[in-house]
């Protein structure tokens, strides 16, 4: 299976008293990898609400496994983990370019509402085009359950 | 009329798709809402193993929430959604 890989620099204004990164700004690093890695796939928010969806994350799980401090070089990798339901499930690791040390890893979950504001229950029409192409990125095939 | 082996064994299907084995089955009461926070309190991304099952089992599809609300309104509910696609 692929992962996807960007690099994120640690900015004055991202940690906290102690010097190392604030817990919750781990977060905009995957975000940046993400928006990365949709960019590169052709499934940008934009893109995906001009066909009708929307993508919200309705779970999220992290270990903080260390620390990172301000000017250090963190790795972020996606992984996207197949389903046998119409959610989306990237696995993300964050790493120090450094030592190679994790310094937090999870997953987030997103399920696809239509323009109704309806879950969908199946990646039909464009919509299943455009997730088969983010699933040949990774080169993962959906499961079937 | 109420097609009591079909209600019977959704209530199984409810059971095993959602991984709640240590949940009674027969606990569901027919005409109990299924998701929200009456009744057994699923939440909509439950729904989507129920449909993958659901489509296993009796070869049908539930396209999105919207028709859910009318399909996962109970078990009877979906017994009769069921029976009416089959049709």
């Amino acid at each position: 299976m692929k992962v996807f890989e960007t690099e994120v620099r640690v900015r004055f204004n991202e940690v906290d008293q102690w010097g190392i990164v604030y817990y919750a700004n781990y977060f905009n690093y995957v975000e940046v990898a993400r928006a990365a890695l949709l960019d590169e796939v052709g499934l940008l928010p934009a893109l995906l609400s001009g066909i009708g969806y929307t993508a919200p994350i309705v779970k999220l799980e992290s270990n903080f496994r260390s620390s990172a401090a301000f000017n250090e070089v963190l790795i972020v990798q996606l992984r996207l983990i197949p389903q046998a339901t119409a959610k989306l499930v990237f696995g993300f690791t964050i790493r120090s370019k450094k030592t190679g040390k994790v310094v937090m890893d999870g997953e987030s979950t997103q399920v696809l509402l239509n323009n109704k504001g309806f879950m969908v229950f199946y990646f039909d029409g464009e919509l299943s085009e455009k997730m088969a192409a983010l699933h040949d990125f990774f080169n993962v095939d959906r499961v079937q359950a | 009329m109420v097609d009591r082996a079909l209600i019977d064994e959704l209530k199984q299907l409810v059971v095993t798709a959602l991984r709640i084995e240590d949940f009674d089955p027969q606990e569901i009461k027919d005409d109990e809402p299924l998701f929200g926070d009456e009744g057994l309190g699923l939440d909509s991304v439950d729904a989507l193993e129920l449909v993958v099952h659901i489509e296993q089992q009796y070869g049908i599809q539930i396209e999105d929430e919207e028709v859910g609300r009318q399909a996962f309104a109970s078990i009877a509910a979906l017994a009769a959604f069921i029976t009416a696609k089959q049709a």
